[in-house]
């Protein structure tokens, strides 16, 4: 016994080695067909092997062929599996056939190898879905498969039950348990390697455990108090039955005796199972099968007791169910059978029963799972996969799981919310954009929109702002802040939208009234920096230029706090930046020393601002407009008008931009000093 | 743009890669709300693209929080930023190594 354990445990510990080997060998490829070929092919000899180097136990030879085609097909790939199974399977009948190598179970040995293949195939596909079994799993799977195969031997020798039931009693236990722990400690084994490894005996909380799991818990409890309820039933009724029948042989055949020794006759013959002494006074053994031996004062006394009726005891120290009765006056007669005889029946039959429940329960267990696994659980799935949908946006997405009343009123109850969700979103959105609309309209309106002054003749005027979004930050702004004073503004604030939008308005009114209270442009900087920097919560910041004109003598006073370089045009020669002494962005810090510059402006002399939106425009490449580009266009419009000059430059703009969205509002103001108003004018 | 920060007991390193524009100043608004128990940052620019006005934005707010806590450097200034960075006055209140 002790050698078997170690031996078998030599043989599945091989297994399991193997298991790893060929983990090693595969685990950082795909499986090609190659990989799944050699994989068959190797457990299949395993198997093979498994064959030929059997464990001796009680007459019997035991082995873990099984774990072969199991462990390729569950840990590996399922067509490896039955690759597997085949080849050990057809090897074991060749041998069982041709070489006389255990062709007694030839049969249900080579049917459950091959089957083992195909089962693992199908489980590994459908139940597992593709991952490797747990190791409580891999347990019921290698335990499962051979008590399919003692079943198997069962049932191929139903006209010779007692040799059947000799194997099956022998073999089982050992089978499947070492096949089972085989299977089990590779799983470990596995899941150890690949880091899934989980204590089993840490409880899962509810909100970890899958519903199948749950499921398959309970499913396990009450099918195995099945399977055990319906065994107790059967046995006991099986014992009562078994009592009976040979309480019925035995009186039988005591009565045929008793009559047959009374007349004297020379043979007396009993049934094979039956066994009957003639027993003497003197306790010598007068005819039966031990004739001439002595029994046991004890067992003699024993029988001398229970004289006339049936009673359990031993029989030559053999546990047995015996009648004793007088012949005559000088000797009894005790006829028995020997429990193992009384019960073998009974015992077979309850091997059979076990086996063939274990299979049915499992068959139910693992379908029933499925089904759940099928119906309810993937059904889930699918709707989880369509709200995840959802929930990123795609609201046009329907739920479409239909396939019993709970799940289509599930689906049709979430499509209903959605729609009603979009509903309310797309009254938002209406209501959202009517009110941009009307925004867009109070911002363009707060732009000067008239670039031409009534008797006007010292100066060209004109803008254009073109916000990203449907309102901006940039604003531009030219108005009269004395006589024959014209002040000119560009200014852009970081951001975009309504915050960007309402922060331009607030700017937009900080700069002109303190424009047109007096001042120089350095005074109505610093003053509008620091009217912006109070209450500003939101840490919002405007660049601004600001050009004060005198359109007497063409001197412009400028200012600038962080804003582009302004391109100027004198009338002999072409654009270009002038790079002014900056300060920072308005509403950055309370406090700021603004500086300011002096340009002299002839006749014929342009001036050219514009917000951050032109010189960092992007085109699909992620490529900067620049100044230079815009320098160049600005060099081809000499001949154009200021509104023409405008335009070009937005022309070329949109020309880089091709299919690139606009990225920033684009805001541009062109000015062009004609000549020195006259003092009377 | 990919922001990837580094801690070193009170001073903090932000090392910013790509495009800091409209669209991706709000993640680093993010970062920047909390430098609590932070002395020194450190911006490293070695990989920035660009910086709009929206980015500009944050590293002001960020300034003046530092101003308060510690001290704020940025470092590996490209010189296209650094042009953004004199052409809108920055280059007055941020230390530039």
């Amino acid at each position: 016994m002790l050698v078997m354990i170690i031996r078998m445990s030599g043989v599945t510990a091989l297994y399991v080695v193997l298991t790893v080997l060929v983990w090693l060998w595969t685990k950082e490829k795909k499986l090609s067909a190659f990989h799944k070929i050699v994989i068959g092919i190797v457990f299949g000899i395993s198997s093979i092997l498994s064959t030929h180097f059997g464990v001796p136990f009680e007459n019997m030879i035991i082995n873990v062929r099984d774990i072969g085609p199991l462990a390729a097909g569950l840990f590996f790939s399922p067509p490896a599996g039955i690759i597997a199974g085949l080849i050990g399977g057809i090897e074991r009948y060749i041998a069982g056939t041709y070489f006389n190598v255990g062709s007694y179970t030839r049969i249900a040995c080579s049917i459950s190898t091959c089957l083992a293949g195909f089962v693992a195939f199908a489980m590994k596909k459908k139940v597992f879905n593709g991952k490797k079994p747990s190791p409580l799993y891999a347990f019921f799977m290698g335990a499962v498969m051979e008590v399919f195969h003692m079943y198997v031997v069962f049932i191929t020798h139903r006209d010779d039950m007692r040799m059947a039931f000799l194997v099956v009693s022998t073999c089982a236990i050992p089978m499947i348990v070492f096949t089972g722990i085989g299977m089990a400690v590779s799983s470990i084994f596995l899941q150890v390697l690949t880091n899934e490894w989980k204590n089993p005996f840490v409880k899962t909380d509810d909100e970890h455990m899958s519903l199948s799991q749950k499921f398959q818990r309970w499913l396990f409890l009450i099918t195995s108090i099945v399977i055990l309820g319906s065994f107790i039933f059967t046995y006991i009724l099986q014992t009562r039955s078994a009592y009976q029948n040979s309480k019925v042989t035995i009186e039988k055949n005591a009565t045929t005796i008793r009559k047959n020794y009374l007349l004297d006759r020379f043979n007396l013959e009993a049934d094979s199972t039956v066994i009957y002494e003639i027993i003497g006074t003197d306790r010598i053994v007068i005819r039966g099968k031990h004739k001439g031996d002595e029994i046991s004062a004890k067992e003699y006394e024993q029988f001398m007791r229970n004289v006339g009726k049936f009673s359990e005891g031993t029989m030559w120290g053999i546990k047995s169910l015996y009648y004793a009765d007088k012949v005559s006056e000088k000797a009894i007669i005790v006829t028995g059978m020997n429990d193992s005889e009384v019960y073998w029946y009974r015992d077979a039959e309850a091997y059979e029963i076990a086996l063939s429940d274990i299979l049915l329960f499992t068959v139910i267990y693992v379908l029933i799972a499925y089904l759940v696994n099928q119906i309810v659980v993937s059904n889930i799935w699918l709707i989880n996969k369509s709200l995840a949908k959802i929930t990123n946006g795609n609201l046009d997405e329907v739920v479409t799981v239909r396939n019993s009343s709970e799940f289509a009123s599930l689906s049709d109850d979430i499509n209903q919310t959605v729609l009603t969700l979009k509903g309310y979103i797309d009254a938002a959105e209406k209501r959202i954009e009517q009110e941009l609309i009307l925004a867009k309209t109070i911002q363009l309106s707060a732009l000067p929109q008239n670039f031409t002054f009534p008797g006007n003749v010292s100066f060209e005027i004109f803008a254009s702002m073109k916000p990203a979004k449907e309102v901006g930050g940039d604003f531009y702004d030219f108005f009269f802040v004395a006589r024959g004073k014209i002040a000119l503004v560009i200014a852009d604030v970081s951001g975009k939208g309504i915050p960007a939008a309402l922060f331009m308005m607030r700017s937009k009114t900080a700069i002109r009234s303190f424009a047109e209270s007096g001042g120089t442009p350095k005074e109505i900087l610093m003053k509008s920096n620091d009217a912006l920097c109070e209450g500003n919560d939101a840490e919002m910041f405007v660049t601004a230029w600001i050009g004060i004109v005198d359109l007497y003598t063409g001197v412009m006073t400028c200012a600038n706090a962080g804003h582009e370089y302004p391109a100027i045009m004198h009338a002999d020669g072409k654009y270009e930046l002038i790079k002014d002494a900056h300060s920072l962005p308005l509403a950055a810090m309370p406090g700021t020393k603004t500086k300011e510059y002096e340009i002299q402006l002839l006749p014929g002399d342009r001036l050219f601002v514009y917000t951050d939106g032109v010189a960092e425009a992007l085109n699909e490449d992620t490529k900067q407009y620049g100044t230079d580009r815009m320098l160049e266009v600005l060099n081809t419009t000499q001949d154009k008008n200021i509104k023409e000059t405008l335009e070009a430059v937005s022309d070329s703009l949109n020309e880089f931009k091709g299919n690139a969205d606009q990225f920033d509002d684009i805001t541009m103001l062109g000015f062009e000093f004609i000549r020195k108003r006259e003092f009377d004018e | 743009m990919n922001i990837n920060k580094s801690k070193d007991g009170n001073s903090l390193n932000i090392a910013l890669e790509g495009r800091l524009d409209t669209t991706t100043a709000p993640q680093l608004d993010e970062e920047i709300k909390a430098l609590d128990g932070v002395a020194k940052l450190v911006f490293d620019f070695s990989k920035l693209e660009y910086i709009s006005s929206a980015g500009l934005r944050v590293l002001l707010s960020a300034q003046k929080i530092m101003n308060k806590q510690g001290s704020m450097v940025i470092k590996n200034v490209s010189d296209e930023i650094k042009e953004i960075f004199e052409v809108t006055g920055f280059i007055d209140i941020l230390t530039i190594e």
